[in-house]
């Protein structure tokens, strides 16, 4: 299996958003603060549930928001 | 440090002292000469029925007291909430807690093998259960403090 990594703009979707707090997304998507901010960060991968979920918390396809890069 | 990396480093602490305790017992009861025969083996079953007890009963009591604090200092209104990070620090720590749970039964075959006696014996995979409770522990607490 290729190895890749994982990249997202929820950082900067969060600012278009109206500076969105983390707090806030995490309260939308019902998860904790501490996983936004672990996702945000590239540290922690979320399922395709939550991805979807942050997608749609923003209103733009799932694409837009995480990437996957072949390293 | 998180609601989260406090608790897990409480209960991580409560396993070592509460083990600790049990081990100076233990050390009080075989100078004693009561770890002795098949008299022996039945005050070690209650000596670990009533660690258990303790294990249970101190670590829900630390829960309330983590959760009553932060409810006092205003931390995270979803402090009791418990999302799929969460699940997936607690399945990567019990798969390592496994493989130490295991070592322990290793060790007391070996020890069975090697003629140690029962008491040694029960005592070597009690050691296994305890390492594993707090090597979980301190696993999760790392995630936790790393943001992984």
């Amino acid at each position: 299996m290729p190895k890749g990594v994982i990249t997202n703009n929820i950082r900067r979707l969060r600012f278009d958003a109206g500076e969105m707090t983390q707090k806030d997304l995490a309260e939308k998507v019902g998860v904790t603060r501490q996983t936004i901010v672990a996702i945000e960060a590239a540290k922690y991968s979320p399922s395709l549930e939550l991805a979807f979920q942050i997608a749609a918390a923003f209103g733009v396809p799932l694409a837009e928001v995480f990437s996957w890069e072949q390293t | 440090m998180s609601w989260l990396e406090r608790s897990t480093l409480a209960q991580a602490l409560r396993a070592a002292v509460i083990y600790a305790v049990f081990l100076a017992y233990m050390q009080g009861m075989t100078a004693d000469g009561r770890l002795t025969g098949d008299a022996g083996l039945s005050h070690l079953g209650l000596a670990i029925l009533i660690l258990i007890g303790a294990t249970i009963i101190i670590g829900i009591i630390l829960q309330i007291l983590a959760m009553i604090l932060a409810a006092i200092y205003g931390e995270e209104a979803m402090a009791d909430l418990t999302d799929e990070r969460d699940k997936a620090i607690e399945r990567r720590a019990i798969e390592v807690g496994f493989t130490v749970v295991g070592c322990g039964f290793l060790a007391m075959a070996l020890a069975l093998w090697q003629g140690w006696g029962a008491i040694w014996a029960i005592n070597l995979l009690l050691g296994g259960f305890v390492a594993s409770d707090i090597l979980v522990n301190l696993l999760k607490f790392r995630s936790y403090w790393r943001g992984a």
